[in-house]
């Protein structure tokens, strides 16, 4: 039986509906045609990261000055996943099956509040076939291989003022030095996502009950070079503080 | 209700509700050019045979009260496979032949949600199905280089765990 052959535009299509990333790993070896569909299906789900300015920081609510030095001089060469950059402080359900530190619900904490968030079931489900994908990408193409030139931590703060000043988890495990970059090395979502839950402090990541001017901020970089970098220290780590701004 | 009648490539006069025929934007666009009047004439559709045009037909009447399809989807979000309706999943429970000539037929007729449905329910078709599986199901040349290949597999690394 001869099938009917479907235009490039069409297949374009079928590639766009699959909806699993390792469902595009398999589409991108197809040929050229379906791999750059795939790409950029994938890609969609990055963006810029949040690089807060001077200006920026000057306007700022904040009673103590942002412990980090500000990038001004060039964007970050990444772009990061959207689970991380849109994480509504908090997170509901259980959504992995594998165990600590994968499992958000373990024993760890069980936020079985009844007045569910939309914002964040909605969050919940559109992560939830993106926990194997990589947490930070090159800006310019979707492969290993990229120089990465800062240490990267994943960690976050929240800045609570009635705390007296910043609040953060502790620093995660979950480190990528700067170098060579590959994806397979690249920690993925549900990886930080679980270390976040499974080192919070009950003020960070708890229900978000806290007062509006409270932000949460993501922490690229490592001011101490402690973990990501044998020879890394203070002036040698740059730093971005990408803002999670509540809506 | 006002009837119109459309003409397969295979010279079959089928009739139909307008309203009906209306979920194609083509033929939409073809009665408002025309002053929506064409009871005395069939809408020649030459690109599709009787048997598809009928199945369109068909897909068209359950479909007849949804709402229009948004102008424009959330780019953010990944189009998701498995959300096909239960009426639907049945509707395309064809050989592969009528599925790909249903996705022509709503391609060409431009039915969006229609074409969306086909295509989802392909990809769920070739969902555990290696590379070499895909080109021959849809007649493809694979142009990479064994070299590129193998690139592209350590690339993917990552995601075939």
């Amino acid at each position: 039986m001869v099938l009917p052959h479907l235009p490039l535009e069409i297949q374009i299509l079928i590639v766009e509906s699959a909806d699993e990333v390792s469902d595009y790993a398999t589409l991108s070896l197809v040929c050229k045609a379906w791999r750059n569909a795939a790409e950029k299906v994938v890609r969609k789900l990055y963006c810029e990261p949040f690089v807060p300015d001077k200006a920026w920081l000057e306007k700022s609510t904040r009673a103590e000055p942002w412990p980090y030095i500000v990038l001004d001089t060039a964007a970050p060469e990444f772009l990061i996943h959207f689970a991380i950059h849109e994480f509504p402080g908090y997170l509901r359900g259980n959504i992995f099956p594998t165990g600590w530190p994968f499992c958000f619900y373990a024993a760890q904490k069980k936020y079985m509040d009844p007045k569910d968030d939309p914002r964040v079931l909605a969050y919940m489900s559109k992560i939830r076939n993106c926990l194997n994908d990589p947490v930070i990408v090159s800006k310019k193409h979707f492969q290993g291989g990229w120089q990465l030139n800062y240490n990267v931590k994943f960690q976050i703060m929240r800045y609570v003022p009635h705390a007296g000043g910043n609040v953060s988890t502790k620093p995660s495990m979950l480190c990528m030095k700067r170098g060579t970059v590959e994806l397979g090395e690249t920690p993925k979502v549900k990886e930080v996502l679980g270390w976040l839950f499974a080192l919070q402090y009950d003020t960070v990541l708890g229900h978000p009950t806290s007062p509006t001017d409270e932000c949460v901020v993501y922490t690229v970089g490592d001011p101490w070079g402690a973990i990501t970098s044998p020879e890394g220290n203070k002036s040698t780590t740059m730093l971005i503080n990408i803002q999670m701004p509540k809506k | 209700m006002s009837t119109i009648k459309l003409l397969s490539s295979d010279n079959a006069e089928l009739a139909v509700d307008k309203e009906v025929a209306e979920r194609s934007i083509l033929i939409k666009n073809m009665l408002e050019d025309v002053g929506g009047d064409m009871s005395d004439q069939a809408i020649p559709i030459p690109n599709v045979n009787e048997a598809v045009l009928r199945k369109v037909i068909e897909w068209c009447e359950h479909h007849k009260s949804d709402p229009p399809p948004p102008a424009d989807e959330d780019s953010d979000s990944r189009k998701k496979s498995t959300d096909i309706e239960e009426w639907d999943q049945k509707f395309m429970q064809v050989d592969q032949e009528m599925l790909f000539e249903i996705i022509l037929a709503a391609n060409y007729l431009d039915i969006k949600p229609l074409l969306d449905v086909g295509c989802k329910t392909v990809a769920n078709m070739i969902k555990g199905k290696s590379p070499e599986e895909i080109r021959k199901t849809f007649n493809i040349q694979n142009d990479f280089t064994p070299e590129e290949e193998d690139q592209i597999r350590r690339e993917n690394e990552w995601a075939e765990e």
